[in-house]
């Protein structure tokens, strides 16, 4: 009885009583009672796959809408994306949806003021490197073949048209773009009406077979990236519930294709993914590190190999934020400190009530201006996530993700506007930090000492700017050497005084031992010298006699320093911007930035110190010197240190320098000749200290003979 | 059915169980066949009809010649006789009337304008006696009120999602919210007056709400597409009835998207997912339903998605179809007579229409969800109220001050308006009227022989310009055409005091 034949024709038997459904999965099944004929129809359809008009998008939205069937999920046209890098003034930015009508053509809209009956559409793939917006303005009225008229570029346009040409069938627009105008009544185009074409970067024919076989005009619809029957396709949603075969998985969003690892994204945005393309993007498809500058992210989801993916930082719809970018946080410095712990609460460019937004690149750099008050003090202003074209060669990015080169960065806020500080015009001054010398050598990963291979200084070597606060105090006597660890100085690498590299400098002094210590490729001291030393370390730190920069000096008695004046003592500390500073900044009693950027005076002195010899006497032309050491008591007939000072300065015309080395000297008192003046006596140049007031020098000095002399 | 059931009931009566053969004259012809020769040595497959004839009556002898299976047999045909009689009478969309000629005359339509400011994604329209038009943008939460002559009155923010909007003749405003579930009721000021029923939740999915014409029926009707239901209340939210429940009987629903009562009182009902239009009387009693899914024809004269529904003053259905980017146009008894727009972006074309209303002027108001805009449309002997911007021009233009004398004469026309459209007895100078306060005080003359005719009326100088001067006064010209549409022109004159009498 129980034979197959049996229980088969049993089966039958139900299976016949039964109606039979078709295989679909929720919500488009009959759970919410939806049929087939709901969409399709069998005969006499006008548009693809059986429906009744063109527009796939149509379709959907005829039940996606506030109160249609699938009212919870309503997708309206105007809900797309527009985002604003590139938008014409006046528009503004928005849409909490990735769009449905676009592809690498991008797409044309008309302006609402347009009375012209013809249309403009675009074809072929963008391949420019940034987001645009071509104005496409009617010149002359007409018909096509007559109309004239003119494009301006929205991102690196000079204002003036960027082209020009005749209305008609693909016209080149240039960057793989063309426009096609139709006429409608004549006249179709009527002068000054405008249209815009809005394309987006880095976009791609898909190859996924599904896909491709469904892209509605050359770009995506609906049924491009949603399978409207089925489930059973991956999501990268890490909520999502599993598939449970046909007739389960409402909640799984219709994927056409797999998106939880190998993105969706990917095949049409290929150029994000780092692995596979050449130009610079923010890095998809890595796994997050974590250690150093890196956290892993709390707030935003990763895939489902760990790695971070487009989906991570991107939501595709219904966004919160509203303003086209489809972030998934809106904060943009919230969304970057999910992984990156660069930022520094203290630090200047993150502070809301100090930072400026970038004002619009001005050194070659074409990243427009930031009118978002929301990335004030946010990572935006420096960096864009995707890579921005480097002016000097388009095919490729600006490094590390940044939106100019090197000094210009910083230059673009940093020349007095929009930042207060004017940097720049200090660094060109005569003698400034040759930041233009040398460009793409800095390596954000190089040593603290900067050796002759690679010397070169940019901002970024003295500077942190993920961690610089602003300084109110400007360099003068101190009891402890002038501070690295805060200021805009913070969070740089040093060299302290054993010549070991710090990775954070403490004190000033150490920044500047990365080029001006224990560097080869120095250039050759200004003055050749009885003891000749080029290495500031070590003159600091290891000669007889020496300014006191890391140390107190060599005398600490105040009676052995008589001259000393304005707060200074035998016991005081110095810094190196306390005589190399801006000759404009406010210890010089001006209006320009603290700091050894430039000067005037050689050798980046904030104020004068003549070396030339022998040189009628003027105290200002000491004057480096004078701050500290007081002219008329070293002048006086009765100077305690060395009562022939007068003699020498003003009587024989020497300057300071002929016999002091500023920094340091083997010998007492800072006591170093300069050797193309001072020549021996008796085979030697010889200079012994006697104590407070006395010693002996044996030279010739001009035509003078010591043979030796004492005092 | 009744087929289907055979082998069943074979199996029941233990008859020779019927080989492949057998099955495949009862079975359906898609379902597969295993190719190859079956027990009795017949090839399989396809299998010709007088095989089965015989087949069948050999096995009908066999019942017959056993009285206990014939009995058995007899029971399951009774059985099956009554299940098929107890089935309620399926009045299915078959049975809804289609095509068909009509006496009725098709609207003669004029595309008037395309109106977009301020609107992203408009789903709903609404529009009071006097001609000023809500739309809701649930997209945005806000509701934006135009006057008659399209020009801007109010942008109501802050709505929630507001997914259908109507005005009863009182002037107060519903508001319904498909996120809480809710019709809100507000005065002219926007002062919230009561909710429908219980307030928050009352609704699935209240997606339209149509208000009756008749003040005395006291009703409103609104549609609950996730509930299947037309939910009636009394203009005070006191619910009433409700009508439909889910089903493709007469009078029942598959996600019913709008409702409309008529001026006759038909209260029409959109289908959806039933792709019909249903009509039934003030109290919910089903009168008519046009429209097939199964129907015949070719799918333009179907239904694609039901999305909004009103009625002409001849009784006409107008009916928006979101899907197909038309509306189409019924007389009442449902043949179809003409349709409006088509898809696409164009001014004059449609994507995903929703809301459909006819204001005062008879011009048909259509919200177009993807264009981002309304469109307009002039129905039969429509009127398009515009702003007036009347030319006035005045005699002398210089007069003594103080103690203007004299009179003043003030010729006006209005571009574009026929000059007997305005209505000479409002016309105002300065708020004062003509020197006898009459019509007779102006007359029509082609005064600047450019083609044209003007009005030309009198005044007292004395009483336009009184407490004015010295030096140049603007005169203002103020009235209203014969419809209603006010118009102010202005025109300057000069008092000076030197001026000889």
């Amino acid at each position: 009885m129980m034979s197959i034949r049996n229980i088969l024709f049993t089966l039958l038997a139900m299976f016949a009583v039964a109606d039979p459904a078709l295989a679909l999965d929720p919500p488009h099944d009959s759970s919410n009672s939806i049929e087939c004929l709901n969409c399709h129809n069998l005969h006499n359809s006008l548009g693809d796959a059986l429906t009744s008009v063109a527009g796939n998008a149509n379709l959907c939205q005829s039940c996606h809408v506030t109160g249609g069937t699938a009212t919870g999920k309503p997708f309206a046209d105007a809900d797309q994306a527009r985002p604003g890098l590139a938008l014409p003034a006046g528009m503004a930015a928005g849409g909490t949806s990735h769009r449905w009508d676009a592809g690498p053509q991008g797409r044309v809209e008309a302006d609402s003021a347009n009375t012209s009956t013809g249309t403009v559409v675009s074809g072929g793939a963008y391949t420019g490197h940034t987001i645009q917006t071509y104005t496409i303005l009617i010149t002359t009225a007409g018909d096509t073949g007559t109309a004239q008229f003119e494009w301006y570029l929205q991102i690196g346009g000079s204002g003036v048209a960027d082209g020009s040409g005749t209305t008609g069938t693909n016209v080149a627009l240039g960057d793989g773009l063309t426009l096609s105008f139709t006429d409608g009544t004549s006249p179709s185009f009527a002068a000054g009406d405008t249209w815009y074409l809005y394309v987006v970067a880095d976009l791609a024919t898909p190859t996924d077979p599904e896909m491709l076989a469904r892209l509605e005009g050359d770009g995506v619809m609906c049924s491009t990236c949603h399978n409207q029957h089925s489930q059973s396709k991956t999501p990268f949603d890490p909520l999502a519930p599993a598939y449970g075969g046909p007739g389960t998985g409402e909640g799984r969003h219709d994927q056409r294709i797999d998106n939880n690892t190998e993105q969706m994204c990917k095949d049409c945005h290929g150029a994000r993914d780092v692995s596979v393309s050449s130009q610079g993007s923010h890095p998809v498809g890595v796994i997050v590190p974590t250690t150093g500058d890196y956290q892993a992210p709390s707030g935003l989801p990763l895939d489902a190999a760990n790695k971070v993916s487009c989906l991570t930082c991107h939501d595709m719809h219904f966004n919160g934020a509203s303003n086209g970018q489809l972030l998934r946080i809106n904060n943009i410095q919230t969304m970057c400190t999910e992984c990156h712990t660069l930022a520094s609460g203290a630090a200047s460019h993150f502070s809301t009530s100090a930072a400026e937004m970038w004002p619009g690149g001005q050194y070659g750099s074409s990243y427009p201006a930031l009118s978002d008050a929301g990335k004030v003090a946010s990572c935006a202003n420096c960096h864009y996530p995707h890579g921005w074209p480097d002016d000097a060669s388009p095919a490729t990015d600006y490094s590390l993700l940044a939106v100019d080169f090197e000094e210009s960065q910083c230059y673009t806020c940093h020349d007095g506007n929009p930042a207060s500080s004017d940097i720049r015009t200090d660094i060109q001054k005569a003698s400034g930090h040759p930041l233009a010398a040398n460009s793409g050598v800095h390596d954000s990963a190089e040593t603290a000492v900067v050796n002759s291979a690679t010397r070169h200084v940019e901002c970024n070597d003295c500077h942190n700017p993920h961690e610089a606060e602003s300084r109110v105090s400007v360099p003068g006597a101190s009891t402890s050497p002038r501070l690295a660890s805060s200021g805009p100085m913070t969070g740089v690498q040093g060299v302290n005084t054993a010549g070991n590299p710090v990775a954070t400098a403490t004190y000033e002094y150490e920044v500047c031992f990365r080029c001006h210590a224990d560097s080869t490729g120095k250039p050759a001291a200004p003055t050749p010298r009885l003891y000749p030393e080029t290495n500031v370390r070590t003159e600091f730190t290891a000669k007889t006699s020496y300014h006191p920069v890391t140390k107190v000096g060599a005398t600490t008695a105040n009676g052995d320093m008589p001259s000393l004046i304005n707060g200074w003592a035998a016991n005081s500390i110095t810094s190196c911007t306390n005589c190399h500073n801006s000759n404009s900044g406010p210890a010089a009693g001006g209006a320009g930035p603290n700091g050894a950027h430039g000067s005037t005076w050689p050798t980046l002195l904030e104020k004068r110190f003549d070396t030339n010899d022998p040189s009628t006497y003027a105290q200002a032309k000491y004057a480096s010197c004078f701050s500290c050491h007081s002219a008329s008591n070293i002048l006086s007939d009765d100077n305690k240190s060395f009562k022939e000072h007068k003699k020498h300065i003003q009587g024989e015309d020497a300057s300071c320098n002929l016999c002091h080395d500023p920094h340091a000297s083997s010998n007492d008192r800072l006591i170093n000749f300069d050797t193309s003046v001072v020549t021996p006596s008796g085979g030697k140049i010889e200079f012994i200290w006697g104590g407070a007031g006395s010693g002996s020098c044996q030279l010739v000095c001009h035509g003078k003979n010591h043979k030796p002399k004492t005092y | 059915m009744f087929l289907k059931m055979v082998p069943f009931c074979l199996w029941l009566l233990r008859c020779r169980l019927p080989s492949w053969a057998d099955m495949s004259c009862f079975l359906d012809a898609s379902l597969e066949q295993p190719q190859g020769e079956s027990e009795s040595g017949y090839v399989t497959g396809v299998v010709p009809v007088n095989y089965c004839v015989r087949e069948m009556s050999v096995l009908m002898s066999r019942i017959k010649s056993n009285h206990e299976l014939t009995r058995l047999f007899h029971y399951a045909l009774v059985l099956t006789i009554m299940t098929i009689g107890l089935m309620p009478v399926q009045a299915s969309a078959q049975s809804c009337t289609w095509g068909g000629t009509s006496l009725v005359s098709a609207p003669d339509v004029t595309f008037l304008r395309a109106k977009g400011e301020n609107l992203d994604a408009p789903t709903r329209l609404a529009a009071d006696s006097v001609g000023n038009v809500y739309t809701v943008d649930p997209s945005r939460g806000k509701l934006v009120k135009i006057d008659r002559l399209g020009d801007m009155d109010r942008i109501v923010p802050d709505l929630g999602t507001p997914s259908a909007v109507a005005v009863d003749a009182a002037g107060s405003i519903f508001i319904a919210d498909a996120k809480t579930g809710s019709v809100s009721v507000y005065d002219s000021d926007w002062k919230l007056l009561f909710q429908l029923g219980q307030g928050p939740g009352e609704f699935s999915n209240p997606n339209d709400i149509a208000i009756d014409p008749d003040p005395t029926a006291d009703a409103v009707y609104v549609s609950d597409g996730d509930a299947n239901l037309i939910k009636v209340y009394d203009l005070n939210g006191v619910p009433k009835f409700s009508f439909g429940g889910f089903g493709t009987a007469a009078g029942s629903f598959n996600f019913p998207s709008a409702v409309h009562v008529s001026d006759t009182g038909a209260v029409i009902v959109g289908d959806q997912n039933n792709d019909r239009v249903q009509v039934f009387d003030r109290q919910g009693v089903f009168q008519h339903c046009f429209g097939s899914k199964n129907g015949p024809g070719s799918f333009s004269l179907r239904f694609g998605r039901i999305l909004g529904i009103t009625t002409d003053e001849l009784d006409r259905i107008y009916v928006a179809d979101g899907f197909q980017g038309e509306i189409q146009v019924y007389d009442a008894a449902g043949v179809k007579l003409t349709t409006i727009g088509g898809f696409g972006s164009e001014p004059g074309q449609l994507r995903t229409p929703m809301g459909l209303v006819f204001d005062p002027f008879n011009r048909l108001w259509v919200a177009s969800v993807n264009n981002g805009r309304t469109e307009v449309f002039g129905i039969d002997n429509y009127a398009d109220p515009k702003p007036l911007l009347p030319v006035v021009w005045i005699r002398s233009d210089t007069y003594r001050w103080p103690g203007p004398k004299g009179k003043m004469m003030v010729v006006l026309r209005i571009d574009g308006l026929d000059a007997k459209e305005i209505d000479v007895s409002t016309v105002r100078a300065n708020g004062k009227p003509t020197i006898r306060g009459r019509s007779k005080d102006w007359k029509l003359r082609d005064f600047d022989r450019d083609g044209v005719p003007e009005w030309r009326g009198v005044f007292k100088a004395r009483k336009v310009l009184a407490g004015m001067g010295p030096g140049d006064v603007v005169v203002e010209i103020s009235g209203s055409s014969l419809s209603g549409v006010p118009f102010t022109g202005t025109y300057v004159v000069r008092l000076v005091s030197d001026k000889p009498n």
